[in-house]
């Protein structure tokens, strides 16, 4: 239908991104549009990030992980001037401002954390926590049980069916570091860690290999304070298919009529119909 | 199909290398098979890698690589639906191995254990193989199959051991004493033969499909434990999560 307005979701890429197709992939099955674009695109303001309603950060090895994850692509997001002159942290503030929202996942997540999009307790967009090296000292590469906060303030997760999830995590550099007790009090107040590792009773867990990384908090995913910002480890852009699941013939087996549509899928069918409905 | 050879340096000499064409021999004998098998199956080798100087020096000490193939394989199955996991699925299910054991424990982790090699190493009967591989296509075909697993390091106990693994089950297996002993029949590495499961209902037609090449093995259990009778003896009887620890955790300490 031509009157129908369909979401757009723009997936930026560039300087190692490399997760971006699958991101892309998951709101076209939820029933966005999708753009992937360069970010140089957007620096060079041949684009602009206004014309989309959501706008997502993949994960990736950007510029090789060089000094920390992360760290060389959040001082770019922070300080780099577009073509205009104007900031690109600025051109963020106002996408936010008009109500609109930004995802990270694994290096995409590393990066909102250290510019200091997340969890942002402050509104200062300073950096309050860090995602360091994994306290087993190595990659992690597996499938991992997650666990959704109740009444947690971010339309990503907003479906009230979804209490756990099965994600595979793969990164170096997880293990979420809180600067000081009071960040870590505003976190808990505002319910702002959202996503935690979980063992297989769906109890958070501190443990490895429950806890692939030693978050502290078993934080597998934060949120801002408005939920408009949500970041994660673990990949939801993964788990699109329950093909994609190394458990799926067991799974349905058990449970012969289950969906093909894999768990991940819930994060991308939240944001989309909530941006959908802010549009009407 | 890709190939890596890692071998020892094959080039005699009389003071270096005295083994030198023994080592080149094998090289050979090594190729010869591929080119058997790679014909007989009709799978082309579309890469390879070779790696021919594998040899420590230092002073007088030399120490070589066995020499070493490396054969990898991948093939496209145009439904993902129709892909088979190891593990076992789900209590009830039938456990049959397909294909022939042989006394075949030469050079299996077996007699590792015990620290001798043995003579009667296992070879590919390649005709046998063919006819058992085309039933378990056969039998996939018809979503007959609910696990699948190669057996090969270990023999027929690993094997096993490892589908349970998977599956948080166990599994009950009895077999019948035969002319090979107890030791072949669980350890001996012979060739081209899987563990599989079968649900119930499709026992008679995967019997049907297999015919002299499945042998009923026993059943899935939903304990955390494997027992393994042959005849009236019981000589296996363990915990899974104690062998997964064992297995899991082999190259930690």
């Amino acid at each position: 239908m031509q009157n129908e307005k369909k979401v757009k979701a723009l997936v930026v890429t560039g300087f190692g991104i490399n997760c971006e197709e699958e991101m892309a992939a998951a709101y076209r099955l939820a029933g966005a549009e999708a753009v992937i674009l360069h970010l140089n695109e957007i620096f060079e303001e041949r684009d602009s990030i206004h014309r989309y309603d959501i706008l997502n950060f993949p994960g990736g090895f950007s510029f090789g992980d060089d000094i920390g994850s992360a760290r060389v692509l959040a001082n770019k997001f922070k300080f780099k001037k577009m073509r205009s002159g104007k900031r690109f942290i600025d051109d963020i503030r106002e996408f936010l401002s008009a109500g609109k929202y930004i995802m990270g996942v694994c290096n995409g997540f590393q990066a909102l954390v250290k510019m200091g999009l997340l969890p942002n307790t402050g509104g200062g967009f300073e950096q309050e926590v860090t995602l360091t090296h994994n306290d087993s000292g190595k990659f992690e590469d597996r499938w991992v049980r997650c666990l959704i906060a109740p009444e947690n303030p971010t339309p990503f997760l907003s479906d009230p069916g979804m209490h756990s999830i099965d994600l595979p995590v793969r990164h170096g550099e997880g293990k979420l570091v809180i600067r000081d007790e009071n960040v870590k009090a505003a976190i808990l107040e505002k319910k702002l860690n959202v996503m935690t590792y979980a063992d297989a009773q769906d109890r958070p867990s501190p443990r490895y290999p429950d806890n692939p990384n030693g978050s502290e908090l078993d934080c597998a995913g934060l949120c801002d304070p408005s939920g408009q910002v949500f970041g994660l480890m673990p990949h939801p852009e993964a788990y699109l298919s329950l093909y994609n699941h190394p458990g799926w013939p067991k799974k349905k087996r058990e449970c012969p009529d289950i969906s093909e549509e894999g768990e991940g899928l819930s994060v991308f069918r939240n944001i989309v119909g909530k941006a959908g409905s802010a549009q009407k | 199909m890709n190939d890596n050879f890692c071998v020892p340096d094959s080039l005699y000499d009389p003071v270096r290398n005295p083994d030198g064409k023994q080592k080149l021999a094998k090289l050979v004998r090594m190729n010869e098979a591929l080119f058997d098998m790679a014909t007989f199956f009709n799978i082309p080798m579309t890469s390879g890698k070779d790696s021919m100087k594998n040899d420590f020096k230092k002073g007088d000490i030399r120490i070589s690589v066995p020499p070493t193939i490396l054969y990898s394989m991948v093939a496209k199955i145009d439904d993902v639906r129709r892909t088979v996991t190891s593990d076992f699925k789900k209590p009830g299910d039938i456990i049959y191995m397909t294909g022939n054991t042989y006394n075949e424990l030469g050079a299996s982790e077996c007699y590792a254990l015990f620290g001798i090699t043995g003579a009667n190493v296992p070879r590919v009967r390649k005709e046998d193989a063919m006819r058992v591989y085309r039933k378990m296509m056969a039998a996939g075909e018809r979503s007959l199959i609910e696990s699948a697993h190669d057996i090969s390091d270990g023999g027929l106990a690993v094997a096993l051991t490892e589908c349970a693994f998977g599956g948080n089950t166990g599994c009950d297996i009895n077999i019948p004493v035969t002319e090979i002993g107890p030791l072949a029949e669980l350890f001996s590495e012979s060739h081209s033969r899987f563990v599989i499961t079968v649900r119930p209902e499709n026992a008679d037609t995967a019997e049907k499909i297999f015919g002299n090449d499945c042998r009923k093995l026993g059943e899935v259990t939903s304990e955390d434990r494997i027992r393994i009778r042959i005849g009236d003896e019981t000589l296996i009887d363990r915990d899974i999560s104690l062998l997964h620890a064992a297995w899991r955790d082999a190259l930690r300490t």
